[in-house]
C-alpha cells in the first residue's frame, strides 16, 4: 500500500491534482490512497511523521513558505528513505540532475504543459506501485551499502564485480552501468553477499551471474560488462568448482 | 679490489645524481642500462685515460637522458644540476679529508683503504641528499609544472652544459698537472662560488617564470570573467526589452478581456505570449545560474567552457540552486579535475544527435557532490578500464585526461568518483566529504 501526499501552496492547483488523483483511483482500484493533500510543507510533515506506510510525494519546489520543495524532500527523506518523490514544477525551476541526485526523485512533472498534467500524474502513480511490489518480492536480494552518511540499496544481481584500488580502505563497485566507490574491506563485503560471489583473486570478488567464460589456458574471467579478471592460481580450484556448482543449481 | 670498489662507486654516484631529479620516473631497464653504462665506462677507461674518462661518461649519459625522456631539456638540466651538485660537493669533501688528515690529494687516492671509505660515505651521502633535492624539486616547487618554456629551458640546458664541461676539463687537466692542497682549494672556492650563482640564477629564473604563469593564469581569469560579464548584460538587455513590452501586453490583453473577446485573447496568447516564455528558457540566461558559485576560478572555468559549449551549439543546463562556498578540495586541483570532465563531456556530447550536456553542484549534508551528464555513443571498452592509462576513445596517446583525474584524486582521502554509462547518458559523478575541518 501506498501513501500519497501532496504539496502546493496554490490552492486552485492542488485541487486540480487531488481531482486527478481521486479520479484515476476510482478507475483503477488498488490498495494506494490519497493521504495527505497540504498548502504548507509543515503541515505535511507532522501527519508524514506520524505514519509508517511508504509514500508517494507529489511536491510543487516554489512552495511560498520557509522551506522549499527540495528542502521538503529531504526533510522527508529522513521518515521515508523508500518514498517516490516526484516534483511538479514549471521549466524555469526545472534541475533535472539536482531532483535526482540530492533526493532521488523518481520523476517530475513540467506543471507549464497543462494538457498533460493528468496523464503524467497517473504514470507516476503507476510507476510507484510497479517499482513497490518489485522491491516486495526482491527484497530478500537487496544490499544496504553505507556511502558517507546515507546508505545505497542496491540489488545484489546488478553487481558484476568488487574490487580494492591501491587504495585499502575503498572498494569499487562493478555494476553492468559503470563503477562506484565505496569505502569497507573485501572481507567485511563478502560476508554481506550471498553465495553467488566468489573471490577470484586476493582484490576480487566477482558475482558468477555475470561470468561469460572462465578461460583456463590464461586463469581469466570474461564478464558480461566487457572487463576481464585474472584467477590466481590458489583461486583456481575453488573458482572451478564454484562456477560448476553454480551452473548445476541454475540447470536444476 | 679497491679500483672495482671507487668505480663502482663512483658510477653509483653517477647513477643517483642522474635518477633521482629527472622528473619523470624511468623504467627499471633504462635505469639499468643508464648504470651499467656509467659502471663499465668508469671501470674500463678510468684507468687508461684517468680522469678525462669522464667526458666519456658525461657525454654518453647525456645522450641516454636525451633519448629515454620526453622532455629532454628539462631532464638534461635536472641531470647537469646534480652533476654540478655532486662535483662541488666532491671538492668540498676532499678539501675536508684532506684538512682533517693532514694529506694532500695524491696521497689520499694512493691510499687505498682511505679512498674506499671516502668513497662509501660521500656515494651514501650523494644517493639521500639527491633523493631530497628531487623531491624538493618536483613536489614542492612542481618545476615540471611551471617550466614549460622551451626557449629558457634551452638556455639553462646550455648554460648548464658549459658549466659542467668546465668542471671536468679542470679537473682531469688538473690530474695530469698534479694536485696540491693549494690547487684543490682554489678550485673548491672557484667551484663553489659557481655553483652558488648557478643555484642563484636558476632560483631567479624560477622565482620569475612562477610570477609570469601567475600572470598568464589571472588575465586568463580575467578575459574568461569578462565574456560571462557580457554575456550576463545580454540577458539582462533581454530582460529589459521584455519588461518595456510587458505593459504593452497588458494593455492588450486587457483590451481582448473588455471586449470579452476570448478567442482573440487564446490567439494572441498562443501567437505572442508563449513565445516569448520560450525565448526566456533557451537563451543565454542560463549563465546566470553561475553567480552562485564564489570562487572565481571555477566560476571563470565554468563559464568559459559554458560560453564554449552553447556556441558549438551543445544543449546544456547548468543547475546551481544554492550557493557553493565550501570545495572540500584545493582549487587548483578541482578546475582541473572539472575542466578535464568538461572536456570529455563536450566531446562525447557533440558526436551524437541530441548534444545535451547537464552539470550540477550541490551540497548534501555538507558533502560536495558534484555530477556532469552528457549524452554519449555507448563506450566500447569496460568503465572501469577508462581511467586507465592506455585507453582512451579519441584515439592513441590521449587517454591522459581520466588518468590525470584518478592521479589527482589518490591525494585525497575524502573522494567518491562514480562513473556510470545508461544510455543515452554518461555520467560523472564526483563526491568531496567534508571533513570536519
Amino acid at each position: 500500500m501506498i501513501h500519497i501526499y501532496l504539496c502546493e501552496d496554490n490552492k486552485k492547483q492542488l485541487n486540480r491534482w487531488e481531482n486527478i488523483i481521486e479520479k484515476y483511483l476510482i478507475m483503477n482500484p488498488t490498495e494506494s490512497k490519497l493521504f495527505c493533500s497540504a498548502s504548507k510543507p509543515e503541515d505535511l510533515l507532522s501527519i508524514r511523521k506520524r505514519s509508517s506506510t511508504t509514500g508517494l510525494y507529489f511536491l510543487d519546489i516554489d512552495l511560498q513558505a520557509n522551506k522549499n520543495g527540495i528542502e521538503l524532500a529531504q526533510e522527508i527523506r529522513k521518515y521515508d528513505p523508500r518514498g517516490y518523490i516526484v516534483f511538479v514544477t514549471t521549466h524555469s525551476e526545472m534541475a533535472v540532475l539536482t531532483f535526482r541526485y540530492k533526493v532521488e526523485a523518481m520523476d517530475f512533472i513540467a506543471k507549464d504543459d497543462t494538457d498533460t498534467l493528468p496523464e503524467q500524474i497517473c504514470a507516476c502513480i503507476q510507476n510507484a506501485e510497479r517499482n513497490y511490489k518489485a522491491q516486495l518480492d526482491s527484497s530478500n536480494r537487496l544490499l544496504s551499502i553505507k556511502v558517507d552518511k546515507d546508505s545505497l540499496v542496491l540489488d545484489q544481481n546488478d553487481i558484476v564485480a568488487i574490487t580494492t584500488g591501491d587504495d585499502s580502505h575503498k572498494l569499487t563497485l562493478h555494476t553492468k552501468t559503470g563503477i562506484r566507490q565505496i569505502s569497507g574491506s573485501l572481507k567485511e563485503f563478502h560476508a554481506t553477499l550471498n553465495s553467488g560471489f566468489c573471490q577470484c583473486n586476493r582484490s576480487t570478488i566477482v558475482n558468477l551471474k555475470h561470468v561469460l567464460k572462465y578461460s583456463r589456458e590464461n586463469s581469466m574471467l570474461f564478464m558480461d560488462n566487457r572487463e576481464t579478471y585474472s584467477v590466481s592460481i590458489r583461486m583456481m580450484g575453488k573458482v572451478q568448482k564454484a562456477l560448476n556448482s553454480f551452473h548445476l543449481s541454475i540447470m536444476k | 679490489m679497491t679500483y672495482f670498489i671507487y668505480t663502482f662507486t663512483g658510477a653509483l654516484c653517477n647513477y643517483f645524481f642522474c635518477v633521482h631529479l629527472l622528473p619523470n620516473k624511468l623504467t627499471f631497464i633504462k635505469r639499468f642500462i643508464i648504470f651499467l653504462y656509467a659502471f663499465s665506462t668508469f671501470y674500463f677507461f678510468n684507468r687508461i685515460y684517468g680522469q678525462a674518462s669522464t667526458f666519456i661518461t658525461f657525454l654518453g649519459i647525456t645522450f641516454l637522458i636525451y633519448f629515454f625522456t620526453n622532455s629532454p631539456y628539462l631532464s638534461l638540466s635536472c641531470y647537469l644540476f646534480g652533476y654540478l651538485y655532486t662535483i662541488t660537493f666532491n671538492y668540498l669533501f676532499m678539501w675536508i679529508a684532506g684538512f682533517i688528515f693532514k694529506m694532500d690529494m695524491e696521497a689520499l687516492i694512493t691510499h687505498h683503504l682511505l679512498l674506499i671509505a671516502f668513497s662509501c660515505v660521500y656515494c651514501i651521502f650523494c644517493g639521500t641528499t639527491t633523493k631530497l633535492i628531487g623531491y624538493y624539486f618536483h613536489k614542492k616547487l612542481n618545476i615540471t609544472k611551471y617550466l614549460i618554456n622551451d626557449h629558457l629551458l634551452k638556455a639553462i640546458f646550455i648554460d648548464l652544459f658549459l658549466l659542467v664541461f668546465f668542471y671536468i676539463f679542470n679537473f682531469s687537466y688538473g690530474e695530469r698537472l698534479g694536485y696540491n692542497y693549494g690547487v684543490i682549494a682554489l678550485n673548491g672556492i672557484i667551484f663553489l662560488l659557481l655553483f652558488a650563482i648557478t643555484v642563484f640564477l636558476m632560483y631567479s629564473v624560477y622565482k620569475v617564470t612562477m610570477g609570469e604563469q601567475a600572470y598568464k593564469h589571472r588575465m586568463a581569469q580575467f578575459e574568461n570573467l569578462r565574456v560571462y560579464t557580457e554575456r550576463l548584460e545580454n540577458s539582462y538587455g533581454i530582460m529589459r526589452k521584455f519588461k518595456h513590452d510587458y505593459m504593452n501586453i497588458l494593455v492588450t490583453m486587457s483590451g481582448f478581456l473588455k471586449e470579452d473577446d476570448i478567442d482573440g485573447l487564446k490567439e494572441y496568447y498562443g501567437e505572442r505570449i508563449l513565445p516569448i516564455s520560450r525565448a526566456f528558457t533557451e537563451s543565454d540566461t542560463k549563465l546566470g545560474a553561475l553567480s552562485n558559485i564564489k570562487n572565481t576560478a571555477i566560476k571563470s572555468l565554468l563559464s568559459s567552457k559554458f560560453v564554449y559549449m552553447i556556441e558549438i551549439g551543445i544543449k546544456t543546463e547548468i543547475e546551481l540552486t544554492e550557493p557553493i562556498n565550501n570545495l572540500n578540495m584545493d582549487c587548483l586541483d578541482l578546475s582541473r579535475i572539472l575542466g578535464i570532465f568538461l572536456d570529455n563531456a563536450m566531446e562525447a556530447a557533440i558526436e551524437t544527435e541530441e548534444k545535451q550536456v547537464r552539470f550540477c553542484i550541490f551540497y548534501k549534508e555538507e558533502n560536495l557532490h558534484l555530477i556532469i551528464q552528457n549524452t554519449a555513443l555507448p563506450p566500447t571498452y569496460a568503465i572501469s578500464e577508462l581511467c586507465s592509462h592506455e585507453i582512451s576513445t579519441k584515439g592513441e596517446n590521449r587517454g591522459i585526461g581520466l588518468f590525470n583525474v584518478d592521479m589527482i584524486l589518490k591525494s585525497y582521502e575524502n573522494t567518491i568518483w562514480n562513473t556510470t554509462y545508461e544510455e543515452p547518458y554518461f555520467t560523472q559523478e564526483l563526491i568531496l566529504i567534508h571533513n570536519g575541518s
